[in-house]
């Protein structure tokens, strides 16, 4: 079994990943030529004035989002868990519902919301085009669709409770400032860094928001570069290696100083069990509220009610008149013969199959470290996390590289130019999530159950159906239905990887944006988020009903 | 309260951030915790397993016994109305001009394209060039029915592997006449791209990323390459704007966010139509002209289906019926005798005659692509 993983492992992830970096020295090598290149495209990172403005570019953002969007969830959290005010539940819903709300769905919504003749201009504030489409407004656009990351990280070390060494300080005879200095704060140092990491690699890997903004605000970023590099004339696979590298390289970077910080007792936030502490209600309390609401408006609001009230309506830049209303661009989605419907059988599909592959690896691969000792264990560790530090559009990159080849066209395999690239790369980048809410369920089973059920003469099939698969099901479901959410909506591993005459969900959605039909792309969108939702929540319910009995053991095993 | 239980697997990798967190924490969501910081994830809903080879990821590849056709626009009109007037079968994929090539590159050790029809005839030289036609030393016969606009094209290179079909202007000179003074735009023709008046004001495609960018600012450079790079300069120093494509060219145009700009001929007519706030200066310096054009890729097992359909788009009939279906593209000049070009076309209100689109050499504009896009490309001075 261990063998098993590994080989999935070195498909999914070790081969292209590789054929990326051989790219590098070998820039013919997807025409079959063993040529070796000349290492001149490093210096082009300088000379050329594109590559060395989006380097730049990604940069600045990243670092003014770091800033931003970690104040703003650090913010956030602060004021949620300390004290009690009319709304706080709002930040929650907030930070959730622009977490699952894919990156250039949100960007989509800030471009019509400030673009000439948008919302916001109808709304008196026709600056707010200058102010959105520059270097502060994307880091704010950015800091807005990221701070939940911070929020979550920082919300969680909130909720370690340390008043007992509080106490025991204020007994000595500390005042509150130093409690604060000595105590709270080198507790809460690991956890502002992460934060402030967290928000910086989602950033500068994030091809949703560059996708959206280029349509009306030229800003080289390097993701979108990336793109451009292999999918305009003159393409240059090996451009798209070197940025993909450098790209790899800053996110290296930050994990590495990151992984520094908390060397020595870490804390993982994203299965984090919180009990609220004691929360009074201050003085002050309609000022958070106020703060609260505002924050909504901003985060939430604009750029998501923008593209809610743009599909109904008849023509973008007109206004919400009634006159204006319709429902004809829902006509357009959902009738026979639009380009949504096939789109929605292979989004769908593929979403589904990426699920399925990375939950079968992902149960195994955390079963492997969970439960056995075995040699390969180190590199199944290693090669199931790796992902998580690739940006989707570099591990699109590579699955080009490698599946694009003659060689595995003429032995028949023709994965490069059908939908089982998009899956399986989809797959490759969702086996890291599979794998820590799974290692999370079974880190609660020990490992003893198994060993007394093999005493009893188990074999390993039957120990994982009657005890682990029961014990891990609604870690399975929450990772299946993860994967599925986010592979439906993935706009840069699809786009770099969709075969020709195969429409897919995202990529429409982006076309059709582009070439300003923001009607029919913002009333698509608002089709897919109804059927995805319809979609978990029916699997979800109907999960429940089935395995009732499965539920009920979970229940038992859990308070004991 | 307790400390969450981590195991020491996942103390590990705490905290590796990544593009993937976004989904970490909606498998949180999925699993059941919302709106409230704080419940714990033990939902205990199971899933049945799936067996992946069960999956079927929708149709999955282009069969490699049936034409397919890598073309630029009204894809399906032309694969119902080819098959019906033929019998022959065909896949047609429709994506932008330079998503075509990029992919044709991408595909080059492995093509799964039998025939490419795209706009701008110089790249599909190019790919003649590069030995990627096929050139068996057919002609069609309906190259006899060349007009004289297609024959200037043609008989360059009659013995060329690939044939231009129809034609139009990358970019027409247009303004708003809200915005834009129509005498001042006339007297100065393109040079209104670079005049003050305008600064901040002009807009253009990206021809990095857009198609028909590229014949529209080469033509600029084909007397002299210095003069080009001045005459660009200026416009980048009048603070162009750059736009993905020609659609947001035409809408910002319209929307008066910008006052003037280069835009291509089928966008153009497709906002006259719709009575758009454009007008169109036809300078005195002439009007560039680029055919969209077809050929054979040299790796085709169906050629004399590629070649049917070579014949059948050089038909009068066909090139009649392009101009008739309700699509953008139905704003071009045919190149074959008997069709007539879409009667918004000139001679009309802009312009009293037929227009007179100029040519590129289409030889030296393939020599000297990559230049001319690398160097717009680093000109991005946002």
């Amino acid at each position: 079994m261990a063998w098993a993983v590994t080989a999935a492992l070195i498909v999914l992830v070790g081969l292209p990943l590789a054929a990326m970096l051989a790219h590098l020295a070998f820039p013919q090598l997807y025409l079959g030529s063993l040529q070796l290149g000349n290492f001149d495209l490093f210096s082009d990172l300088w000379e050329r004035s594109l590559w060395r403005n989006a380097v730049r570019n990604s940069l600045l953002l990243g670092l003014g989002t770091m800033v931003l969007g970690a104040a703003i969830g650090v913010g956030l959290a602060w004021m949620r868990h300390h004290w009690r005010f009319p709304g706080s539940g709002l930040i929650d819903f907030s930070a959730w519902f622009v977490l699952v709300m894919p990156s250039f769905i949100i960007a989509q919504g800030w471009v019509l919301f400030a673009r000439s003749g948008g919302t916001a201009s109808l709304l008196g504030i026709p600056w707010a085009g200058d102010v959105i489409f520059s270097l502060p407004g994307l880091i704010l656009v950015m800091s807005l669709a990221n701070f939940p990351l911070a929020y979550l990280a920082f919300s969680a070390a909130l909720q370690w409770d340390v008043s007992r060494y509080e106490h025991a300080a204020r007994l000595s005879g500390a005042r509150p400032w130093t409690v604060f200095r000595a105590i709270r704060l080198p507790l809460l140092l690991p956890a502002l860094l992460a934060a402030g990491i967290l928000v910086f690699v989602d950033t500068i890997g994030d091809f949703g928001l560059p996708a959206a903004f280029i349509s009306v605000f030229r800003f080289p970023l390097i993701p979108y570069v990336i793109r451009t590099e292999i999918q305009t004339v003159p393409v240059s696979f090996e451009g798209a290696a070197v940025l993909a590298a450098v790209l790899v390289s800053m996110v290296a970077v930050a994990i590495a100083i990151q992984i520094r910080v908390l060397r020595g007792g870490g804390r993982d936030f994203l299965t984090a069990a919180a009990t609220p502490r004691q929360r009074p209600r201050p003085r002050f309390w309609p000022l958070l509220s106020a703060i609260t609401f505002a924050f909504l408006g901003l985060a939430v609001f604009a750029p998501l009610g923008t593209s809610l009230s743009v599909s109904f309506m008849e023509r973008y830049g007109a206004g919400l008149s009634w006159d204006n209303l319709t429902l004809a661009n829902y006509q357009a989605v959902l009738s026979s013969g639009s380009a949504l419907l096939p789109a929605l059988k292979n989004s769908f599909g593929i979403a589904f199959a990426a699920a399925a592959i990375a939950l079968v690896i992902g149960f195994l691969a955390a079963y492997l470290l969970a439960y056995s000792g075995h040699r390969l264990r180190r590199f199944i560790d290693v090669a199931s996390t790796v992902t998580l530090a690739v940006p989707g559009i570099v591990l699109a990159v590579g699955y080009i590289f490698w599946w694009n080849q003659r060689w595995l066209a003429d032995i028949g395999i023709q994965v490069y130019g059908s939908g089982w690239a998009i899956a399986l790369c989809s797959a490759a980048a969702s086996v890291p999530i599979a794998v820590r809410v799974l290692l999370g369920a079974m880190s609660q089973t020990p490992g003893s159950f198994l060993s007394s059920a093999a005493l009893q003469g188990a074999g390993l099939w039957t120990r994982i159906r009657a005890i682990l698969l029961p014990l891990t099901l609604s870690g399975l479901l929450s990772a299946g239905l993860a994967v599925f959410a986010t592979s439906v909506f993935d706009l840069a591993i699809t786009t770099m990887l969709q075969p020709p005459g195969f429409p897919t969900i995202p990529v429409i959605i982006d076309e059709h944006f582009r070439t300003v039909q923001y009607e029919w792309a913002t009333a698509a969108t608002v089709v897919v988020c109804l059927i995805t939702a319809a979609v978990i929540v029916t699997v979800r319910f109907s999960a429940r009903r089935l395995f009732r009995s499965y539920f009920e053991t979970t229940t038992e095993t859990s308070r004991s | 309260m307790s400390r969450p239980q981590t195991s020491r697997h996942d103390a590990a990798r705490i905290g590796l951030p990544s593009p993937g967190t976004r989904s970490a924490v909606l498998a949180l969501i999925a699993g059941g915790i919302l709106m409230t910081a704080g419940c714990s994830g033990d939902e205990d809903v199971p899933t049945g397993a799936i067996d992946a080879d069960d999956v079927d990821a929708g149709q999955v590849e282009l069969r490699d016994d049936v034409l397919t056709v890598y073309l630029h626009d009204h894809g399906d009109a032309i694969a119902e109305r080819f098959t019906d007037d033929t019998g022959i079968p065909v896949q047609i994929v429709d994506m932008s001009g330079g998503e075509i090539l990029a992919r044709i590159e991408a595909e080059r050790a492995n093509p799964q394209w039998d025939v490419v029809y795209v706009q701008g005839h110089g790249s599909v030289n190019r790919l003649y060039q590069e030995g990627q036609l096929l050139d068996d030393g057919w002609q069609p016969d309906n190259a006899a029915r060349y007009n004289d606009l297609g024959r200037q094209i043609y008989d360059q290179d009659p013995d060329a592997a690939w044939w231009p079909v129809t034609v139009n202007a990358p970019a027409l000179l247009v303004y708003n006449p809200n915005c834009a003074d129509t005498e001042r735009v006339e007297e100065l023709g393109w040079d209104a791209l670079r005049d003050p008046a305008f600064e901040g004001k002009v807009g253009m495609p990206d021809p990095a990323i857009s198609g028909p960018a590229y014949p529209y600012v080469s033509w600029f450079f084909e007397e002299s390459m210095d003069d080009g790079y001045a005459f660009w300069e200026d416009v980048f120093d009048n603070g162009v704007r750059m736009y993905r494509s020609n659609s947001p060219v035409a809408e910002a145009l319209a929307a008066g966010d910008i006052c003037v700009a280069g835009l291509e001929e089928p966008n153009t007519y497709g906002e006259v139509e719709k009575d758009a706030d454009i007008e169109i200066v036809y300078p005195a310096e002439g009007t560039p002209g680029a055919a969209r054009a077809t050929g054979i890729s040299a790796d085709t097992t169906v050629a004399d289906d590629a070649r049917a359909f070579i014949e059948w788009m050089l038909e009068a009939d066909t090139q009649t019926y392009l101009t008739q279906i309700e699509h953008r593209n139905k704003y071009f000049v045919p190149l074959v005798e008997g069709a007539d070009p879409n009667e918004l076309l000139p001679p009309n209100e802009f312009l009293d005659r037929v227009t007179p689109y100029e040519f590129t050499d289409y030889e030296w504009a393939g020599d000297v692509e990559n230049e001319i896009k690398q160097w717009f490309a680093d000109q991005s001075g946002s």
